[in-house]
């Protein structure tokens, strides 16, 4: 299936701004991110869809979704 | 014993030109620590809540806390605390920069000004010397060139100053109090209550320095607050680069930045005035208050092409093409809630507030306002005085001016987005609670921060209460944004725990990185006290209450607890967050209950007895 896979603030240094991602049917947002080699740690708030992940690394993706990326952020 | 308070306030009398020095009352210091909690307790206890806010009856306080001016992490933070005129609540407005330390230096907590002009005067300190001093050189000029003519009268340009702008002057009730050009205290009028008693500015000088109760422990607290800001990635990597607007994308991509006066949740466009793009494109370097080792301020650089751009008949001082900001608020305000997509226009827009004296969070809102009026047809070209279609970069720039200096159809929009709607007959357009506009977080999509908005002791904010941190940041831990549950306890500690940060002296955001653990040790051993972390949040739940009961005096009722139809009831038309409204009716009850108030917003007895108000 195919992914749209979104990079924000620093991680765009590493990963640029968006990538296309091709993944088997089933993959979830673990398997994401051992192809694009991005370690869990470097990121805070995933969306898939707009909807928070909620930290369930094993979210199931479907194709056509699209992934935003986000480290740890703050502001106000 | 020494302390990091200074025990001496200075009262200026502006009626009568009088200027005395008090002594701080420590039973009341001891109850509310200091800054907004000490400063609120004056302002109760020295006025009655039904006056005029832009009467002389009303009094405008300078405050600092106990942390401000120390080497304390973020201990920059002054406050403002006045009825405001925008709302008629209490109002306390919190700024950083170096204006705050420097009032420590020489010498004092507070200062108390009562009464008004009759001329435009400022207030000079240096050390033990102040006085009143004519101001109508610089009545009817900038912030900016005002803060230069100020420093070279007083022959010392080490001098801080705190100034309104023409907004201030001309009773914007959206007008702010600026500190070096670009440090704010920025909402609910605060500069307009200033501008009601002729004070132009305040200039400072100190050279007397801080003293703390316990320089070891105090040196050794101080030092694990500032490894733990520099280690964690929010305050040690993700703010100094990119700021707050990096939090523009965050929101859009959730489905939470509230865009064209809140009729979507997401702006098409949001890459474009995103943290991210003023980085790579308009920042030339981020800067720190004082001690502070976030440094999240931006310094920014327009291309010379823009910086000709929608030219205004302002000093030409206002358009030198760099400046500070902006920052995520002001971005989402004057850009996406406008539909403005023009970083170039959004940085002129933000620095033209920065001069005029203007919160851009109000001012950006009521300009939506506007353009939903326009849009609809309530006003046409010829009553607005230019096209106020959604998305009008120039008007945006334009409209900045007119609004500092009532011109034209600035006159109204400089009432602010409430008595604006009212005026031209659809009240359903004011997005906000009790008269002041929301900030930038969709209280559909996001629902804690909807009970902290319609429940906030100074009208719609996000400051004194700010559940985004958990709900979507996961600080200190992540809550579904889409539940309602256990959001009134959240948000009750999220205000509670705000109430003590904000009285320290501290900036807020400190705590995406410490906890009132490490703040209230520092606390003790700069000033002697002996707080545990449990009296620091009574007394945070006591400035609450004595903040609400001033509300309550002051004829705003638990009614006004609430949010606009078009966020109870108009569901969010597209994108992720499809559908949601705010669910308040299933937070406000539990809400009340937790805060021991009765369903009509009183205070109970036994919670006044037990907070000792």
């Amino acid at each position: 299936m195919n992914i749209k896979v979104k990079f924000f603030a620093d991680l765009r240094n590493r990963f640029g701004k968006e990538s296309a991602c091709r993944l088997p049917e089933g993959s979830t947002i673990a398997d994401l991110f051992k192809q694009v080699e991005l370690p869990e740690e470097l990121t805070r708030i995933v969306l898939v869809n707009g909807k928070s992940i909620e930290g369930n690394m094993n979210y199931g993706l479907c194709d056509k979704d699209t992934v935003s990326i986000f480290p740890p952020v703050g502001g106000g | 014993m020494s302390s990091s308070y200074t025990n001496r306030l200075l009262r200026v009398n502006l009626s009568d030109g009088s200027i005395k020095i008090e002594k701080i009352n420590q039973d009341w210091q001891n109850k509310f620590i200091g800054g907004r909690g000490l400063a609120t307790k004056y302002l109760v206890a020295e006025t009655d809540p039904k006056i005029d806010a832009l009467s002389k009856e009303n009094k405008l306080i300078f405050v600092t806390g106990p942390l401000t001016g120390t080497p304390a992490p973020t201990g920059a933070r002054y406050m403002i605390v006045t009825k405001s005129p925008l709302t008629g609540a209490v109002a306390c407005s919190n700024s950083g920069g170096y204006f705050g330390s420097e009032l420590k230096f020489a010498g004092y907590d507070m200062i108390i000004f009562e009464g008004a002009a009759e001329k435009p005067v400022y207030l000079s300190i240096y050390n033990d010397e102040v006085a009143l001093k004519d101001a109508s050189e610089v009545w009817g000029k900038g912030v900016w060139e005002t803060e230069e003519l100020l420093k070279s009268a007083e022959g010392d340009s080490e001098a801080k100053v705190a100034a309104i702008g023409p907004a201030g002057e001309n009773k914007v009730l959206f007008s702010c109090i600026v500190n070096e050009k670009h440090r704010a205290a920025g909402r609910s009028g605060v500069g307009a209550v200033m501008g009601s008693k002729k004070l132009k500015a305040v200039v400072v000088r100190g050279t007397k320095g801080i003293g703390v109760n316990n320089p070891t422990q105090f040196f050794e607290d101080i030092n694990r607050s500032k490894e733990i800001l520099k280690d964690s990635p929010v305050t040690g990597k993700a703010l100094p680069a990119y700021g707050t607007a990096v939090l523009v994308n965050v929101m859009n991509e959730y489905g939470g930045l509230p865009a064209y006066n809140f009729r979507k949740a997401q702006f098409e466009n949001a890459e474009k005035v995103s943290g991210e793009t003023l980085a790579d494109t308009r920042l030339v370097a981020n800067k720190a208050c004082f001690a502070c080792t976030i440094a999240c301020g931006r310094v920014t650089k327009l291309p010379d092409e823009a910086s000709e751009q929608y030219i205004v008949s302002t000093s030409s001082r206002n358009w030198k093409n760099a400046g500070e900001g902006p920052e995520y608020e002001n971005t989402w305000a004057m850009a996406p809630l406008c539909g403005v997509d023009d970083i170039d226009a959004l940085i002129k827009a933000n620095w033209l507030c920065n001069d005029l004296g203007m919160d851009p969070i109000s001012y950006g809102a009521t300009l939506a306002c506007a353009m939903e009026l326009y849009d609809t047809g309530a006003i046409d070209e010829k009553t607005a005085g230019m096209n106020l279609a959604f998305g009008n970069a120039e008007a945006l720039v334009k409209m900045a001016y007119a609004t500092g200096y009532r011109e034209g159809f600035g006159d109204y929009l400089a009432e602010g987005a409430y008595r604006l709607s009212k005026r031209f007959g659809h009240p359903e357009f004011f997005m906000g609670v009790k008269k002041q506009e929301f900030p930038a977080y969709d209280p559909r999509s996001v629902q804690g921060i909807g009970l902290a908005y319609a429940t906030n002791n100074r009208g719609a904010d996000h400051l004194r209460g700010y559940t985004i941190a958990s709900e979507i940041m996961g600080i200190p831990e992540k809550t579904d944004p889409a539940a309602t549950e256990g959001k009134a306890a959240l948000t009750k500690l999220f205000q509670d725990a705000t109430g003590v940060v904000d009285s320290s002296g501290l900036c807020v955001f400190s705590t995406f990185a410490i906890g009132l653990p490490e703040i209230v040790p520092m606390i003790n051993s700069a000033t002697g006290s002996n707080y545990s972390v449990d009296d620091a949040l009574k007394i945070g739940e006591r400035i609450w209450n004595m903040e609400h009961l001033y509300n309550l005096e002051a004829g705003i009722s638990g009614s006004e607890d609430t949010l606009p139809k078009r966020i109870l009831e108009g569901k969010i038309p597209e994108g992720p967050t499809k559908g949601m409204v705010n669910r308040l009716s299933e937070m406000l009850p539990e809400y009340y209950k937790l805060r021991g108030w009765d369903s009509s917003a009183t205070p109970t007895e036994a919670k006044l007895k037990e907070l000792d108000l």
